[in-house]
């Protein structure tokens, strides 16, 4: 929620920017893209009541327009701007009260004095805007303090700086400080709305701002109170099991503070413990406990994976078989000049012509009965899917489904007959070569003629090379494939650029070296680079009479039997890369990333003990405080132990938890900067002021105050 | 379909069946029982098939023992030879110009 305080509208005076004008259609586009929720339109001795009606109605969905103007005042022989802004609800008086003033008076002429100002609108129920010191021309102390004797309220008078870093200096020396636009040019609004004031409590109304302006507490209890929160009692302390407390957990940030040692880490943990105990998921985390290194395991001791993850082949069925075959048999000619040389006298062998027949191929029509066979499974279980299925009416039209089943029987039919003439096919062979050798051994038996061979051979011994090669060319090309890369965010290094960890992936195809890469697998590498070369081997002697010994050679490899799949030969490399390039990142970064990555990681709960352990400024400003006001805004509870001023004065927490030691007695001490106390929970003790017990006791404090401007709500 | 000559080579201490397969021909013992001898063979047909199917034709004019089982024999390896060559192709591993 940002807030401009400083808007002009149109170009009054003769030195105004042209830019400056704006019609309504473009007024309400800008504003829809901003954040800005609350606006006033002060333009230079002028206002138009019909334009701040447009306005106002335009974009009522989403901001508030607050009637205003910026005054010419003319105070002690000098001249100044002073930004007056209404209430609301009296616009209309406003208007009358503008009007009266610049009656026939020119606006660039036109000057006013700082009693007329307040004596004119005072009554209206405004707020007083000076510009100050840097910001021209602005109204000096004197002029100031003529006018807070002047107003009714002097804690409506804010004095406007130039930008953040000013405003902030004014409110850490007690100034009530403000910053606006100023807009010169529409086209820049967008940009310039980015560095507006940031409201951190949801202001709904023009009475409400005045409110916080007095720090009426009352009023901040009722916006801190519209953020749901949960009051928790625990013994945190090991020190002191009976010491109770009771803490209001806000749906935003809360910062626990206090010197070392008492007790804060103890109240992370118990609040762990409360709500694990709630069925929640949470653990504090410590910045330091761990490396970035051991995080991301980078020595890739768990890591695991499995070739199918890639979508290729763990041929283990390939590997076995080449581990395990064996040389078929083949049939010598002399066992046909045996057969042959006997001369055939038995009349009724010579009869049997049966014995002749060549015996046929057996395994080639198994492999067609069992492919037809697989297809028409596959129809069937489509067929009963489609029949059985309740839901697919609700989707297909219900004649599709009458055609897809007749279309489906007709294809089921069709297969059937093929499968079985294919089967009586198959049958057919296997009962006639059954026959020529029961023929050919009983002829044999009778005749004393030796049988005569059925086969040469040539087709099981082919048949078996044939498959090792298949075997050994599907391992090789598989091996022989590069692998992605496995890429994990593991960070931001801010301006160094984003950390990822990377694990390098390859197989060992036998002719890979390189120092860096480990098994992914228990398996040794010698093994592997053997195995890979020997299967390379035996795939070039597939014609070869060695063939048979290059496997003896596969199955002698010493741990041959840790290689079962191709996941068995895979190689990993785990580091991390910034910008591409290998990187090693330091114990400070190291915090920095996991800190990051505990806050990107989307929880409800986040318990966090001294973010800024071993972390810069720069990274905790420019990185780690958006992150922890975005959790805020999404109403996650955030919890944070913390020395370090940036985190706890910067992201203006619901709640601040502060813990003293006074006395060898515990105190805790809960407020917030928009009340700016701290008030004993048990009422044990005085309350303290936010703002000096911050500065004292953060690291960074006076800093933090200075250039906290940005965030109004102290 | 390639048709390959075979013939059979008659010496006094051995017979060979003579295939005419690559660049040399591969002589088979008829007479010995040698299975390594069939084994090279098979080998050399193995890697001639991946060009191409072929059969042999027995070119023998003698009428004797060893036609028959050379007869036999070239009969019953042709058939083999067709089997394996439709299986090369189905598994791709057919030498592709």
């Amino acid at each position: 929620m940002k807030i401009d305080i400083h808007v002009h509208t149109r170009k009054v005076k003769s030195g105004d920017a042209p830019t400056r004008n704006i019609e309504k259609d473009r007024f309400v586009e800008i504003l829809n893209d901003t954040e800005v929720n609350i606006l006033a339109i002060t333009n230079h001795n002028h206002f138009d009541i019909k334009q701040y009606g447009e306005f106002r109605d335009g974009v009522e969905s989403h901001c508030q327009i607050w009637p205003g103007i910026e005054l010419d005042v003319f105070e002690n022989e000098k001249r100044s701007h002073l930004i007056v802004i209404c209430n609301p609800k009296n616009y209309q008086d406003f208007d009358k009260a503008v009007s009266e003033i610049l009656y026939k008076k020119n606006p660039d002429t036109f000057t006013i004095s700082l009693k007329e100002t307040v004596e004119k609108f005072d009554k209206l129920d405004c707020i007083y805007i000076a510009h100050y010191f840097v910001k021209k021309p602005n109204l000096g102390d004197k002029e100031i303090e003529t006018l807070i004797e002047l107003v009714s309220n002097p804690k409506r008078i804010l004095k406007e700086a130039t930008n953040s870093i000013s405003a902030g200096i004014y409110i850490s020396h007690g100034h009530n400080s403000i910053y606006g636009s100023d807009v010169q040019n529409w086209d820049d609004y967008l940009v310039q709305s980015q560095d507006l004031p940031e409201l951190r409590l949801p202001v709904e109304s023009f009475e409400q701002f005045c409110l916080l302006l007095e720090k009426d507490e009352a009023t901040i209890s009722t916006i801190l109170d519209k953020k749901s929160k949960e009051s928790i009692e625990l013994f945190p302390f090991k020190s002191d099991p009976f010491e109770k407390i009771e803490l209001d957990i806000y749906s935003d940030i809360n910062v626990l503070f206090g010197s070392k040692g008492t007790g804060k880490t103890d109240i992370l943990e118990s609040l762990s413990k409360y709500y694990n105990s709630k069925g929640h998921k949470t653990s504090v985390y410590k910045s330091n406990d761990n490396h970035l290194n051991v995080v991301f395991d980078i020595k890739g001791n768990s890591f695991s994976c499995n070739v199918s993850d890639f979508e290729l082949e763990e041929c283990v069925e390939d590997i076995k078989f080449i581990k395990e075959v064996t040389e078929e048999k083949v049939t010598t000619l002399n066992k046909y000049e045996l057969h042959f040389s006997f001369q055939e006298t038995n009349k009724i062998s010579q009869k049997l012509k049966i014995k002749n027949i060549t015996q046929e191929d057996e395994a080639q029509s198994e492999r067609i009965l069992e492919e037809i066979s697989e297809i028409l499974d596959s129809f069937k279980n489509f067929h009963e899917y489609t029949n059985e299925n309740p839901n697919i009416p609700k989707y297909v039209d219900p004649e599709l489904i009458t055609e897809l089943g007749v279309l489906l029987e007709k294809i089921l039919i069709q297969l059937k007959d093929g499968t079985e003439q294919n089967l009586i096919e198959n049958k057919s062979i296997i009962l006639l070569n059954g026959i020529i050798t029961c023929f050919n051994n009983e002829i044999a038996k009778k005749t004393n003629q030796p049988p005569k061979p059925t086969k040469t051979g040539f087709l099981e011994y082919s048949r078996n090379r044939i498959k090792i090669e298949k075997a050994s060319k599907k391992i090789i090309k598989i091996i022989n494939q590069p692998l992605n890369a496995i890429e994990e965010y593991a960070g931001s290094l801010g301006e160094k650029g984003e950390l990822i960890c990377k694990t390098n992936l390859i197989f060992q195809n036998g002719s890979f070296s390189n120092g860096d890469y480990s098994p992914v697998r228990n398996v040794f590498k010698t093994p592997q680079k053997e195995f890979a070369n020997v299967i390379d081997s035996i795939s070039k002697h597939i014609h070869s009479n060695e063939l048979f010994s290059k496997i003896t050679e596969l199955n002698d490899i010493e741990n041959i039997g840790t290689i079962g799949s191709l996941s068995d030969l895979l190689l990993k490399y785990k580091h991390f890369t910034l910008n591409g390039r290998i990187y090693n990142p330091s114990n400070g970064e190291s915090s920095m990333i996991l800190l990051h990555k505990e806050l990107a990681d989307d929880k409800d709960i986040y318990l966090i003990d001294e973010p800024e352990k071993s972390l810069g400024n720069d990274y905790i400003n420019d990185v780690i405080v958006p992150l922890i006001k975005e959790k805020a805004l999404l109403a996650k509870k955030v919890i944070i132990a913390t020395h370090d001023a940036n985190i706890a004065v910067r992201t203006l927490p619901y709640n601040s938890i502060y813990r003293l030691q006074e006395e060898g007695k515990g105190y805790t001490l809960t407020g917030n900067p928009f009340t700016n106390s701290l008030n004993c929970i048990y009422s044990s003790r005085p309350s303290l002021d936010w703002k000096e017990i911050s500065m004292k006791t953060l690291e960074g404090g006076k800093e933090a105050f200075g250039e906290r401007g940005k965030i109004y709500g102290n | 379909m390639e048709t390959k000559k075979a013939t059979i080579k008659r010496e006094e201490s051995h017979t060979y069946l003579v295939l005419d397969v690559g660049d040399n021909p591969i002589q088979i013992t008829l007479t010995d029982d040698n299975p390594n001898n069939v084994k090279s063979a098979f080998n050399l047909i193995l890697k001639e098939l991946k060009k191409g199917l072929f059969e042999f034709a027995l070119e023998d004019e003698n009428l004797d023992l060893y036609n028959n089982i050379c007869v036999e024999y070239l009969n019953q390896l042709n058939s083999e030879i067709k089997s394996i060559h439709a299986e090369l192709e189905e598994y791709e591993l057919t030498d592709k110009e």
